[in-house]
């Protein structure tokens, strides 16, 4: 088995609200190997993004890191001082945003943000950093790089300024990059070609990838592993193909069914009760057991940290056989 | 069909002027103009739910709103129940068509509480006698689910999924014959989308609404509608009842939009992408086929002169395409069934 | 899916957040401009209570006199009571202020609000008006108007008036353009409702905000205005008193009794202040979220 690239341990991020404070993330933990890739699955205010930017210490102003460790390549980035995180931040970890129009800098031509990079960081004559960046666009498919090269973020449309962005994101030569909702702003037809071109490009350049998004379908085409978050914590991890098969937490199960999916073989949605905890006073005891269908009584108190099951899984739930029991009974995918 | 639909469009256009630098007016080139509906005919039967789904720039919204009757249509009718309407809808006529937006935090009016919406409408209408104004709102809010704790609070105090309920219980206030849905659910959660969805399916059947639901997701429209048209650059490119659509579609943009949905199951795609290149800007479509420059099985001369009509298979009346292969290419992937 | 801030929003309690009424006392700058104000308009109130000599009241024998018990601000040229003078000066100037801002307020308020409505003809028109007026300086127009009418308090709003709607007119006729797009405006339109209780119920409240916060602001330019108005001695007219007239009064005697201009001169700019910072708490407090 090939060594850890990333290992995420009880990560914590606590939010500075006027009135209090939200643990955005809560101690979520995960791991990485060379050559990955990654999902981070869950729905808004679960706490993804702010556990991606914690990363890379990528956090908003009122936000701080507030435990836990992140060892990437032997070094914990949460124990880091600001030198360290810079030097890593862009070059052996790099970034991928949701709103291209908003990471892209308009008054900058998109050829020369690529090879900003190469150019101010590896040390590269202007010449080689421009030919550099003509590379990269040859490699994310952008048709015409010459002329393209020269053009602004805003004269581009949105696939294409996605593509620019994964340019920037290997300009660098990145062992991991961090995809935080690259699709999301995406049409299908788009979404589509942007990550076949993020498929073929990991086999070939052999680089991790955390793909963070709400959309399970995505996570399902891109990713081998996956990790679900679920208020500020991960309550399931394994490979995608186990745990959507047979989910073994009540919360992805749910999720599970809730999505229409095109090969659907269902007439009814089926939906989760209630709504998501308030994450500056969450529930006592398992934090999704208020929604639960399989709840007892010793979901209400203590703490649920991921516990491994067989191979790559893991889950935070203790009664994950009913939920595996009932998946069984009504499978949400057909077939084997 | 045997009765005459409830809804009919007929060669609807909306053309936005764009506007010219002064430069291009000074050299006396001709406006330019953004073709955001081109020539679209649609049918919607009694108590039908039909799905219109595109991605964006189709011109699906722009539809919509022509039908509530928000813009006035560049060109082409409205018909209901088999009457034109006119370009100024008076309050009646206004009762019949109601609308459902997209976003969940600008549709309502921040300074009003939800009594205050709907009442405003039910007083505006006299739908009730003032007395049972009251009660009619607490019905409302009990049809989409919420209690009556609601009625006096603000918008900020709801969630999205809440919004859209209250929305909903706003287009339904004034009792509406057809209800269109402009993609209700696209800003909210997945599980939160599924709560909406199933609401409307069941507010759909319950009061015999005609819903039309527009929604950029084909997986969306699968589970709520009878029918689902397709549309591409301000047409029309495909229409067909659902089954028939997801396991025999004709035209190729349909097939690669289906081609392009990311399936539940995991590490079934192929590597190549469904639909290659752009979408080219409206307001400067392609000649002949719009999707031609991107189509596998375009070929000229006729795919880049010959612009192709809506046509129906031999034997399929219900189902149309606007390809001139539809019916002699073979159709790609297959989607399975849904038991309906 | 939204920004990282939107995504928290999300999963906060809603109910957090609270109206104007429970926040108010929380907004610094509101809570110090609401103060300074609400003292100024106190004492212009009780000015008769709080100060016992008529303002305009001469006393020849006992002028440019320094602070005694008598006369806790001395007296002026003419021997009248300064502390008297101020706060006098202080009803008339506010009240002017106030309704001089008044009457713009509405009318650039209404324009605007139609004419980013309706937008076409009447849009138009509407806007070459509005250039018309700004091509001209603010201070050189309402000058040039008081000049010309003569002065006295009536003129003073009509001037301003004249001058002033179109600030209004610009602000509110720009937050109505992006507002009517909103969808719960088109909600409204499709559900029949009238374009008169469109723009009165559903854009009216979310688009005054911004008027309101300049009116505060305006106030302190219309103040000024007067101010200068009543140096150049076009303003309000004596023995009525008014700061402005004060400065300019005492101006002949800033070498020697330099406490008789730059009194008054102190009150504006505290009033001026108060405004100001009664304007940004406003524009906090006023936001729906």
């Amino acid at each position: 088995m090939t060594e850890l690239l990333l290992e995420v341990r009880d990560l914590r991020v606590d939010f500075r609200l006027p009135n209090g404070v939200l643990h955005a993330v809560d101690g979520a933990s995960f791991e990485l190997r060379a050559g990955e890739a990654l999902g981070i699955v869950g729905e808004s205010g679960a706490g993804k993004t702010m556990a991606l930017r914690a990363l890379v210490g990528l956090l908003p102003r009122a936000a701080t890191l507030a435990g836990g460790e992140i060892v990437f390549e032997g070094v914990d980035l949460a124990a880091a001082g600001p030198e360290t995180l810079r030097a890593v931040r862009g070059r052996s970890i790099s970034m991928i945003f949701q709103e291209p129009m908003t990471a892209l800098n308009p008054v900058m031509r998109v050829g020369e943000q690529i090879a900003e990079g190469p150019l101010v960081r590896l040390g590269y004559s202007r010449r080689r950093a421009h030919e550099r960046a003509l590379e990269l666009m040859r490699m994310v498919g952008i048709p015409d790089p010459e002329e393209r090269a020269e053009a602004y973020a805003h004269e581009l449309s949105g696939g294409m300024r996605q593509r620019v962005m994964i340019a920037i994101a290997l300009s660098m030569e990145p062992k991991l990059i961090l995809c935080d909702e690259p699709t999301t702003a995406l049409d299908v037809t788009i979404q589509d070609q942007i990550l076949k071109l993020l498929a073929s490009l990991r086999e070939r350049l052999q680089v991790s990838v955390v793909f963070v998004s709400h959309d399970l379908a995505v996570i399902a085409q891109t990713c081998r592993r996956v990790a679900v978050m679920y208020a500020g914590q991960v309550v399931e991890t394994g490979s995608v193909e186990e745990v959507f098969r047979e989910p073994r937490h009540p919360y992805t199960l749910g999720l599970l069914r809730s999505v229409p999916d095109v090969d659907d073989l269902r007439e009814v949605l089926a939906t989760i009760p209630g709504s998501p905890p308030d994450l500056a006073s969450p529930p006592s005891g398992c934090r999704f057991h208020p929604r639960c269908a399989f709840a007892q009584d010793d979901c209400i108190k203590g703490e649920f940290p991921l516990r491994p099951l067989d191979g790559e899984r893991a889950t935070a739930c203790i009664h994950h056989e009913l939920a595996a029991a009932d998946v069984r009974r009504e499978p949400v995918i057909a077939g084997a | 069909m045997a009765s005459a639909p409830q809804l009919e469009v007929r060669g609807l256009s909306m053309h936005f002027a764009v506007r010219r630098g002064i430069v291009r007016r000074l050299q006396g080139q001709p406006k330019a103009m953004l073709r955001a509906v081109d020539g679209v005919d649609l049918e919607l039967a009694k108590g039908e739910a039909l799905g219109l789904v595109g991605e964006s720039g189709c011109g699906k919204s722009t539809l919509g709103r022509c039908i509530v009757g928000l813009y006035t249509p560049t060109a082409g009718e409205i018909r209901y129940e088999a009457e034109t309407l006119p370009t100024k809808r008076d309050r009646a006529t206004r009762r019949r068509i109601q609308m459902v937006f997209q976003d969940p935090y600008s549709s309502l009016n921040p300074r009003m509480t939800v009594r205050q919406t709907l009442s405003e409408l039910l007083r505006a209408h006299d739908m009730v006698p003032k007395a049972q104004i009251d009660a009619r709102c607490r019905e409302l809010l009990d049809l989409v689910g919420l209690g009556t704790r609601s009625l006096d609070a603000y918008p900020r105090q709801f969630s999205g999924g809440q919004r859209q309920r209250v929305s909903i219980a706003r287009a339904l206030a004034l009792e509406p014959d057809v209800l269109v849905a402009d993609e209700p659910v696209s800003a909210l959660d997945v599980s939160v989308q599924a709560t909406v969805l199933n609401l409307l399916e069941e507010l759909q059947q319950k009061l015999g609404l005609t819903l039309l639901l527009i929604a950029h997701n084909l997986a969306v429209v699968r589970h709520v509608c009878d029918r689902v048209a397709v549309m591409y650059l301000g047409r029309i490119v495909e229409a067909a009842p659902t089954n028939e659509l997801y396991t025999n579609a004709r035209h190729p943009y349909t097939q690669g939009l289906l081609r392009a949905v990311p399936k539940l199951v995991p590490g079934r795609a192929s590597a190549a992408a469904a639909v290659v290149g752009d979408p080219p800007s409206p307001i400067r479509l392609p000649s002949g086929c719009h999707f031609h420059p991107r189509c596998p099985i375009a070929q000229a001369p006729l795919c880049v002169t010959e612009d192709p009509a809506l046509v129906a298979g031999s034997g399929l009346t219900q189902h149309v395409a606007a390809c001139h292969f539809a019916w002699t290419a073979k159709p790609a992937t297959h989607i399975p069934e849904v038991a309906r | 899916m939204g920004a990282a801030a939107e995504t928290f929003a999300e999963a906060a309690v809603i109910e957090h957040r609270s109206g104007f009424r429970r926040r108010w006392y929380r907004t610094p700058s509101f809570v110090a401009g609401a103060s300074i104000l609400g003292t100024i308009i106190l004492l212009a109130l009780l000015a008769p209570v709080v100060s016992w000599h008529d303002p305009v009241q001469q006393d020849l024998l006992h002028i440019l006199q320094g602070p005694s018990w008598t006369h806790p601000l001395g007296t002026d040229e003419l021997g009248r009571d300064e502390w008297a003078r101020l706060l006098y000066g202080a009803r008339t100037d506010l009240r002017v202020a106030f309704l001089a801002v008044l009457f713009p307020f509405v009318i650039g308020t209404a324009i605007g609000l139609v004419a980013g409505y309706f937008g076409g003809w009447v849009d138009t028109v509407a806007n070459w008006f509005v250039n018309v007026v700004v091509a001209f300086p603010f201070y050189v127009l309402i000058i040039a108007l008081v000049f010309a009418l003569g002065s006295g308090t009536r003129n003073i709003y009509i001037a301003i008036t004249i001058v002033g709607w179109v600030s209004y007119t610009r602000i509110v006729r720009g937050e109505v353009l992006v507002a009517k797009r909103r969808e719960y405006v088109l909600a409204a339109q499709a559900g029949g409702l009238s374009n008169a209780r469109i723009m009165g119920r559903h854009l009216l409240p979310n688009v005054i905000t911004q008027a309101i916060v300049f009116a505060m602001s305006d106030i302190v330019l219309d103040i000024l205005a007067i101010v200068t108005l009543g140096y150049l001695g076009l303003g309000v007219q004596p023995p009525t008193a008014d700061w402005g007239k004060m400065i300019a009064d005492g101006q002949t005697y800033l070498t020697t009794h330099w406490e008789l201009s730059t009194i008054p001169g102190i009150a504006v700019v505290i009033t001026a202040l108060g405004l100001s910072l009664l304007a940004d708490g406003l524009a906090d407090l006023l936001r729906p979220e």
